[in-house]
């Protein structure tokens, strides 16, 4: 029969359930001890690479995502300016030409001067009251007389 | 439900699952891709989650199954790849302080412990990395692996002894 821990024995050793018998053979069986020892130091040393590698891919994992993600402007704070940029010209732009225009005032609900100074623009106009806005993008500058202009 | 922000518990359990695959299928690479698929398949089935484990052990549970999955499936190479972490990684991760001779000892003795993980059986194995890597207790394991808490010890005196014995030739 050997004078060395048993396989339970070492075992109980390993899952830290040694009792008092163990734990006194360990310490005073040299080789016993020496085999302890290098069996647990080799698990240890198992369990930090595994556990050092782990973190350094997570690690790198991340660094590698934040650095994606991190040039130029965030793709929200472009959808952003575009959302802005709708919402101040465009929007009052289409409502505009959407917007039907306002009836005139009926006549008899005018007072005679309104009713006069709408006479009188009538009367000064030189185009039809529609194409009175395109007349805005015309110069009002009269004709110069160029030589072999078509007057 | 700890589910209803699924990027934090990404965040909070990535490491650990990580760490258990790669010491299982002893690949870097392919821990990365299991474990995103480990994620992927919780992710699929959180509404199955009923809470009657702690979410470590749920994800433990769908990382084993990964693991014989892809054991089974890519039998020959398997511990091919494995030989990578040995040679490269080891060298890489060694603490850059200590002498040669000393970190030459420190990837000998990893190296050991790789080697006798491969003899092990598969359940042997898993048992072995939960209990040592991941400091699981015999119902954490028993749980993860869907397995009765007898048969986990079994299986870890079983794996404690070959690894005994294979460990204890290198003296």
């Amino acid at each position: 029969m050997s004078n060395h821990l048993s396989e339970d024995q070492f075992e109980a050793c390993v899952l830290d359930r040694a009792g008092q018998l163990e734990l006194a053979h360990i310490n005073e069986c040299p080789e016993c001890q020496a085999e302890f020892e290098h069996f647990r130091k080799a698990l240890s040393m198992f369990r930090s690479v595994v556990w050092d590698l782990a973190d350094t891919q997570v690690q790198s994992s991340e660094v590698t995502a934040s650095s994606i993600s991190s040039p130029g402007i965030p793709t929200w704070r472009w959808a952003l300016v575009v959302t802005a940029f709708v919402v101040a010209v465009m929007i009052p732009i289409l409502v505009s030409q959407t917007s039907p225009p306002k009836p005139p005032k009926p006549v008899d609900q005018m007072s005679p001067e309104a009713v006069m100074d709408r006479l009188n623009q009538h009367l000064a106009r030189r185009v039809p009251a529609p194409m009175e806005p395109m007349m805005s993008l015309i110069s009002t500058e009269p004709f110069a007389a160029k030589p072999g202009a078509v007057q | 439900m700890e589910f209803d922000n699924f990027d934090r518990v990404v965040a909070q359990y990535r490491t650990r699952v990580l760490r258990f695959l790669l010491a299982s299928v002893g690949d870097i690479d392919v821990a990365e891709s299991l474990t995103q698929d480990c994620f992927w398949n919780a992710y699929k089935s959180r509404k199955t989650f009923r809470g009657e484990c702690s979410v470590n052990t749920w994800l433990m549970r769908i990382a084993v199954n990964l693991v014989r999955n892809h054991y089974r499936s890519r039998r020959i190479q398997f511990w091919k790849k494995a030989e990578r972490i040995n040679s490269e990684q080891i060298q890489h991760w060694t603490d850059q302080t200590i002498s040669p001779e000393e970190r030459a000892a420190v990837k000998e003795q990893v190296q050991a412990v790789w080697e006798a993980a491969r003899a092990l059986s598969e359940k042997q194995r898993t048992v072995f990395i939960l209990r040592f890597v991941e400091d699981l207790d015999i119902p954490e394991i028993a749980d993860s692996m869907g397995l009765t808490e007898s048969t986990v010890r079994v299986h870890l005196s079983r794996a404690l002894h070959r690894m005994r014995k294979s460990l204890g030739k290198r003296k």
